[in-house]
Protein backbone atom coordinates (compact mmCIF):
# COMPACT_ATOMS: atom_id res chain seq x y z
CA UNK A 1 0.00 0.00 0.00
CA UNK A 2 1.25 3.70 -0.76
CA UNK A 3 0.39 6.20 1.61
CA UNK A 4 -1.99 8.72 1.28
CA UNK A 5 0.95 11.71 1.10
CA UNK A 6 3.25 9.91 -1.00
CA UNK A 7 0.50 10.56 -3.97
CA UNK A 8 -0.18 14.19 -2.61
CA UNK A 9 3.82 15.10 -2.85
CA UNK A 10 4.13 13.11 -6.00
CA UNK A 11 1.06 15.35 -6.95
CA UNK A 12 2.74 18.36 -5.87
CA UNK A 13 6.12 17.27 -7.83
CA UNK A 14 4.16 17.48 -10.58
CA UNK A 15 2.65 20.78 -9.53
CA UNK A 16 6.46 22.16 -9.64
CA UNK A 17 7.18 20.91 -13.16
CA UNK A 18 4.08 22.17 -14.58
CA UNK A 19 4.93 25.32 -13.15
CA UNK A 20 8.27 26.17 -13.81
CA UNK A 21 7.75 24.72 -17.53
CA UNK A 22 4.49 27.45 -17.43
CA UNK A 23 7.35 30.03 -16.36
CA UNK A 24 10.12 29.59 -18.66
CA UNK A 25 9.03 27.83 -21.29
CA UNK A 26 8.37 30.54 -24.79
CA UNK A 27 7.12 27.99 -26.97
CA UNK A 28 3.41 27.60 -27.38
CA UNK A 29 3.25 23.93 -27.42
CA UNK A 30 5.75 23.41 -24.23
CA UNK A 31 3.22 25.50 -22.28
CA UNK A 32 0.55 24.06 -23.23
CA UNK A 33 2.27 21.12 -21.88
CA UNK A 34 2.94 22.06 -18.57
CA UNK A 35 -0.46 23.19 -18.31
CA UNK A 36 -1.29 19.62 -19.03
CA UNK A 37 1.14 18.19 -16.35
CA UNK A 38 -0.36 20.71 -13.73
CA UNK A 39 -3.88 19.62 -14.88
CA UNK A 40 -2.65 16.12 -14.01
CA UNK A 41 -1.96 16.98 -10.25
CA UNK A 42 -4.67 18.02 -9.60
CA UNK A 43 -6.06 15.18 -10.90
CA UNK A 44 -4.16 12.77 -8.73
CA UNK A 45 -4.77 15.02 -5.75
CA UNK A 46 -8.92 14.34 -6.25
CA UNK A 47 -8.29 10.74 -7.37
CA UNK A 48 -6.16 10.37 -4.12
CA UNK A 49 -8.85 12.25 -1.99
CA UNK A 50 -12.16 10.30 -3.55
CA UNK A 51 -9.65 6.76 -2.89
CA UNK A 52 -9.64 7.41 1.01
CA UNK A 53 -13.22 9.09 0.70
CA UNK A 54 -14.88 6.33 3.36
CA UNK A 55 -12.19 7.55 6.07
CA UNK A 56 -12.60 10.84 4.96
CA UNK A 57 -16.01 11.24 5.24
CA UNK A 58 -19.69 9.26 5.81
CA UNK A 59 -20.78 8.36 3.35
CA UNK A 60 -17.99 7.34 0.56
CA UNK A 61 -19.12 6.76 -3.17
CA UNK A 62 -17.22 7.45 -6.62
CA UNK A 63 -17.55 11.13 -7.27
CA UNK A 64 -14.44 11.88 -6.92
CA UNK A 65 -13.62 9.75 -9.63
CA UNK A 66 -16.25 10.88 -11.82
CA UNK A 67 -14.91 14.77 -11.35
CA UNK A 68 -11.81 13.27 -12.16
CA UNK A 69 -13.17 12.26 -15.45
CA UNK A 70 -15.02 15.25 -15.98
CA UNK A 71 -11.85 17.15 -15.64
CA UNK A 72 -10.11 15.18 -18.10
CA UNK A 73 -12.39 15.68 -20.86
CA UNK A 74 -12.55 19.34 -19.96
CA UNK A 75 -8.84 19.18 -20.56
CA UNK A 76 -9.21 17.31 -23.92
CA UNK A 77 -11.43 20.04 -25.30
CA UNK A 78 -8.91 22.89 -24.04
CA UNK A 79 -5.98 21.24 -26.05
CA UNK A 80 -8.24 21.35 -28.95
CA UNK A 81 -9.10 25.00 -29.14
CA UNK A 82 -5.54 25.43 -27.84
CA UNK A 83 -3.98 24.15 -30.14
CA UNK A 84 -6.34 25.50 -33.61
CA UNK A 85 -5.08 29.29 -31.65
CA UNK A 86 -2.01 28.00 -31.55
CA UNK A 87 -2.22 27.26 -35.51
CA UNK A 88 -3.82 30.29 -36.44
CA UNK A 89 -1.00 32.40 -34.69
CA UNK A 90 1.57 30.38 -36.47
CA UNK A 91 -0.09 31.65 -39.94
CA UNK A 92 -0.45 34.92 -38.76
CA UNK A 93 2.96 35.22 -37.32
CA UNK A 94 5.35 32.63 -38.12
CA UNK A 95 5.95 31.67 -35.01
CA UNK A 96 4.53 30.10 -31.95
CA UNK A 97 6.59 31.48 -29.50
CA UNK A 98 4.46 33.15 -26.88
CA UNK A 99 6.62 36.11 -25.75
CA UNK A 100 6.52 37.60 -29.41
CA UNK A 101 2.72 37.76 -28.99
CA UNK A 102 2.10 40.82 -26.52
CA UNK A 103 -0.55 42.40 -28.52
CA UNK A 104 -4.44 41.41 -28.19
CA UNK A 105 -5.18 43.02 -31.55
CA UNK A 106 -3.19 43.03 -34.90
CA UNK B 1 21.12 29.94 -15.57
CA UNK B 2 19.54 33.75 -15.62
CA UNK B 3 18.13 35.07 -12.92
CA UNK B 4 14.41 35.19 -14.32
CA UNK B 5 14.74 31.36 -14.81
CA UNK B 6 15.93 30.97 -11.12
CA UNK B 7 13.17 33.16 -9.89
CA UNK B 8 10.56 30.52 -11.43
CA UNK B 9 12.35 27.44 -10.26
CA UNK B 10 12.11 29.28 -6.75
CA UNK B 11 8.22 30.38 -7.11
CA UNK B 12 7.73 26.65 -8.50
CA UNK B 13 9.32 25.06 -5.58
CA UNK B 14 7.81 27.61 -3.24
CA UNK B 15 4.04 26.87 -4.89
CA UNK B 16 5.20 23.13 -4.45
CA UNK B 17 6.23 23.41 -0.60
CA UNK B 18 2.84 25.16 0.15
CA UNK B 19 0.56 22.36 -1.50
CA UNK B 20 2.77 19.84 0.52
CA UNK B 21 2.34 21.81 3.98
CA UNK B 22 -0.70 22.36 3.12
CA UNK B 23 -1.42 18.55 3.37
CA UNK B 24 1.09 18.29 6.26
CA UNK B 25 -1.92 20.21 8.45
CA UNK B 26 -4.46 17.61 7.82
CA UNK B 27 -4.05 14.40 10.28
CA UNK B 28 -4.41 11.91 7.08
CA UNK B 29 -5.63 8.32 7.13
CA UNK B 30 -3.61 5.45 7.31
CA UNK B 31 -5.37 2.98 5.61
CA UNK B 32 -5.95 0.99 2.57
CA UNK B 33 -7.45 2.91 0.45
CA UNK B 34 -11.42 2.15 -0.87
CA UNK B 35 -12.13 -0.73 -3.01
CA UNK B 36 -14.08 1.24 -6.13
CA UNK B 37 -14.38 -0.72 -8.71
CA UNK B 38 -14.88 -0.51 -12.36
CA UNK B 39 -18.62 -1.43 -12.14
CA UNK B 40 -19.00 1.28 -9.23
CA UNK B 41 -17.42 3.73 -11.54
CA UNK B 42 -19.99 2.50 -14.42
CA UNK B 43 -22.64 2.89 -12.53
CA UNK B 44 -22.25 6.23 -10.99
CA UNK B 45 -21.66 7.82 -14.85
CA UNK B 46 -24.15 6.07 -16.55
CA UNK B 47 -26.73 5.32 -13.85
CA UNK B 48 -29.23 2.46 -13.41
CA UNK B 49 -32.56 2.03 -13.74
CA UNK B 50 -33.52 3.53 -10.97
CA UNK B 51 -30.79 6.17 -10.74
CA UNK B 52 -29.70 8.49 -13.32
CA UNK B 53 -26.35 9.09 -11.76
CA UNK B 54 -24.46 11.37 -13.57
CA UNK B 55 -25.69 10.84 -17.19
CA UNK B 56 -26.96 14.14 -17.73
CA UNK B 57 -23.18 15.45 -17.30
CA UNK B 58 -22.11 12.82 -19.34
CA UNK B 59 -24.64 14.08 -21.93
CA UNK B 60 -23.07 17.69 -21.20
CA UNK B 61 -19.63 16.49 -21.56
CA UNK B 62 -20.40 14.95 -25.03
CA UNK B 63 -22.01 18.22 -26.34
CA UNK B 64 -19.09 20.50 -25.09
CA UNK B 65 -16.33 18.19 -26.34
CA UNK B 66 -18.66 18.17 -29.69
CA UNK B 67 -18.31 22.16 -29.86
CA UNK B 68 -14.23 22.45 -28.70
CA UNK B 69 -13.81 19.84 -32.01
CA UNK B 70 -16.14 22.28 -34.12
CA UNK B 71 -14.49 25.01 -32.58
CA UNK B 72 -11.21 24.04 -33.39
CA UNK B 73 -12.27 22.93 -37.03
CA UNK B 74 -13.23 26.36 -37.39
CA UNK B 75 -10.39 28.04 -36.05
CA UNK B 76 -7.70 26.22 -38.15
CA UNK B 77 -9.66 25.49 -41.31
CA UNK B 78 -7.87 26.37 -44.23
CA UNK B 79 -8.74 30.78 -45.54
CA UNK B 80 -10.17 31.10 -49.06
CA UNK B 81 -8.20 32.90 -51.82
CA UNK B 82 -9.24 36.43 -51.42
CA UNK B 83 -10.71 35.92 -47.69
CA UNK B 84 -9.85 38.00 -44.71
Amino acid sequence: MIPMIDWLVFAALLLIVGAYGVMTSKHGILVLMSIEIMLNASNITLITFAAYSSQLHATANATGQIIALVSIAAAAAEVAVALAILLVLYKMYGTIDVSKMNLLRW
Amino acid sequence: MNLSKLFAAASALLLGALMIITFMQVSLPVADPDATNNTQIGQALFGTAQDPGFSPLMIMIAIMLLVALLGAVFLAKEDKEGEQ
